[in-house]
């Protein structure tokens, strides 16, 4: 008989076990992190690079601790995320707008789609020599800069979202009496295309980070005008200091976010 | 009272619905029987308003009909409740475009949810429902608007057999308590038609004309198996012979238990 009973205390034993096993296995995508760090140290404290290529991680938490302590770090921080929420309100706001009107009124439609597009393809860095001549250099350049990919993303979504509501729905709410334009796009088409919508926002403040730095570099003070300014000095450890700073925002954004979008679409 | 007028329908060059005319006095459960594709679906969407007749006209008491309204209420067979509301608010859609007060559309839903028997769903996100549920509240959506009529276009065909012999006992009572609305439900199904109306529309097949309008004059509550719906049912299916295989219009039989 080699069947092992299920008794209750076994049960207990194995869900225990499983338990740990699934912590272990979380665990485990620490060891990457790990190695990396120690190939790091080792490399930079072999004495085979020079610092100046590749600064130890001791180096870094330095320069981190400097960066904070001048202020430097906090006032950059703020004047990009200054430059970042700017320009993605611009920016989706707009999208969410255009994609909503030119996907619910056919005339809108024909009229302005391909125009739209047709400044698509123009990567948003390629504007940067325009914007600095317009605009100079000052937060709503940067802004600017960061609006377009935003836009882009929100419009392309939004459009796709509105084109994608069930008809049925639509029809549903004509019967039950809801027939003003303003009245659907708020009850029936808003709401019907908001997972759309969230995406477009999502992939909006992704790019929004990629932007920000290629729009700060032409001068406009933030942490990507640092990050340019310290590698121009050699200080590869600022370097990497900002480069993390930036990572660990952004990648809380996304996470915020995701939560947000994951409360909002509940109904899914 | 509802009037239907030499209605015909063409989509570019083919005919949907030819010439059709017939008359629903208040408080009539009309049924709507066809081979598939002669333009049920057609019909009603145009006594609703969603489409507009190539020729012919829709009188509801006196007016002609142009545009969608609350006053003709529609039930879908694929339900089209808003996933995103919760039963609750489904049920308040009307209400609240019509601009009541959040008390009062609450009240209302309330009773309507209780009305069709989901008392305790009212939380609930439609996900969550099953068929049945599901086209419970549609109904619910639609009664409590307070519609002159109700159009309902194949609403049990989603359904198993025995959910759809449930839905069809408690829709008759909720009609019932509802002071019997003007009805007008499409159906493939002879079973059904023959169980539920007061009269019979039997339309051919494409383009829909009118084969014969059949009175059910049959006492309420209905049993499935007396011989005299029975009788009705072998008359209609020897009606239409002519126009589809009897098993299209049989559907599954099943025995309520
Ligand atoms: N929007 C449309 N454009 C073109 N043709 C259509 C359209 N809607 C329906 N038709 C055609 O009109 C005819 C009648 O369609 P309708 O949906 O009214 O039939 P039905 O009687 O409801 O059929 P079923 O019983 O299968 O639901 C069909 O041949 C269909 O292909
Ligand atoms: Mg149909």
């Amino acid at each position: 008989m080699a069947v092992a009973l299920r008794t209750p205390a076994r049960e207990q034993t194995y869900r225990e076990l499983s338990s740990v096993r699934t912590h272990l296995s979380r665990a485990a995508a620490l060891i990457p992190f790990v190695a990396f760090l120690a190939v790091w140290q080792i490399v930079a404290s072999s004495g085979l690079t020079p610092p100046y290529l590749v600064p130890s991680p001791l180096a870094v938490v330095h320069a981190f601790a400097a960066e904070l302590a001048s202020g430097r770090l906090l006032l950059n921080l703020g004047l990009s995320l200054e430059h970042y929420v700017l320009g993605l309100a611009w920016g989706i706001s707009w999208g969410i707008l255009f994609g909503l009107a030119l996907a619910w009124f056919p005339w809108a439609d024909r009229t302005l789609e391909p125009f739209v597009d047709a400044f698509r393809p123009i990567p948003p860095v390629a504007w940067i020599p325009f914007v600095i001549l317009w605009l100079g250099i000052r937060t709503e350049s940067a802004a600017f800069i960061i609006s377009i990919a935003a836009f882009y993303t929100c419009f392309r979504n939004t459009y796709a979202g509105v084109k994608g509501v069930d008809r049925v729905l639509i029809e549903a709410a004509h019967t039950l009496g809801e027939n003003s334009s303003v009245g659907l796009v708020r009850r029936v088409v808003l709401p019907a295309a908001l997972p759309s919508i969230l995406t477009g926002i999502r992939v909006s403040l992704g790019l929004g980070w990629m932007s920000l730095v290629a729009a700060e570099i032409f001068g406009i003070q933030g942490l990507g005008l640092r990050m340019v300014e310290a590698g121009g000095m050699l200080a590869m450890d600022v370097v990497i200091v900002y480069m993390i700073v930036i990572g660990v925002v952004s990648l809380a954004t996304d996470w915020a976010f995701t939560w947000i979008e994951a409360r909002l679409l509940r109904w899914k | 009272m509802l009037q239907v007028r030499n209605l015909s329908k063409d989509y570019d060059a083919l005919s949907a619905l030819d010439n059709l005319s017939f008359q629903v006095d208040d408080g009539q459960f009309l049924c709507i029987l066809g081979p598939t594709g002669c333009g049920k679906t057609t019909l009603l969407r145009m006594i609703a308003g969603l489409i507009t007749p190539s020729a012919g006209e829709i009188i509801l008491d006196g007016q002609k009909v142009r545009s969608p309204g609350p006053d003709r209420g529609f039930v879908f067979q694929e339900y089209a409740l808003f996933p995103w509301r919760t039963v609750q608010q489904n049920v308040e859609f009307g209400l609240e475009v019509r601009g009541l007060a959040p008390a009062e559309r609450q009240r209302t839903a309330r009773a309507y949810i209780a009305l069709v028997g989901l008392t305790g769903f009212e939380h609930y996100l439609p996900k969550q429902l099953s068929g049945g549920m599901k086209q419970r509240i549609a109904v619910a959506r639609v009664l409590a608007n307070d519609p002159r009529i109700v159009l309902m276009d194949e609403p049990f065909a989603a359904l198993d057999c025995q959910t759809r012999n449930v839905m069809q006992e408690e829709l008759l009572k909720v009609w019932d308590a509802q002071q019997r609305k003007t009805i007008l439900f499409v159906t493939h199904n002879v079973e059904e038609a023959v169980f539920l109306a007061d009269s019979i529309l039997v339309l051919s097949h494409r383009p829909g004309r009118l084969v014969e309008s059949i009175p059910v004059d049959l006492p309420r509550p209905r049993d499935r198996l007396s011989p005299e719906l029975h009788r009705l049912r072998g008359r209609i299916l020897d009606l239409l012979a002519g126009q589809v295989s009897k098993t299209e219009l049989l559907g599954e039989t099943c025995t309520t238990i």
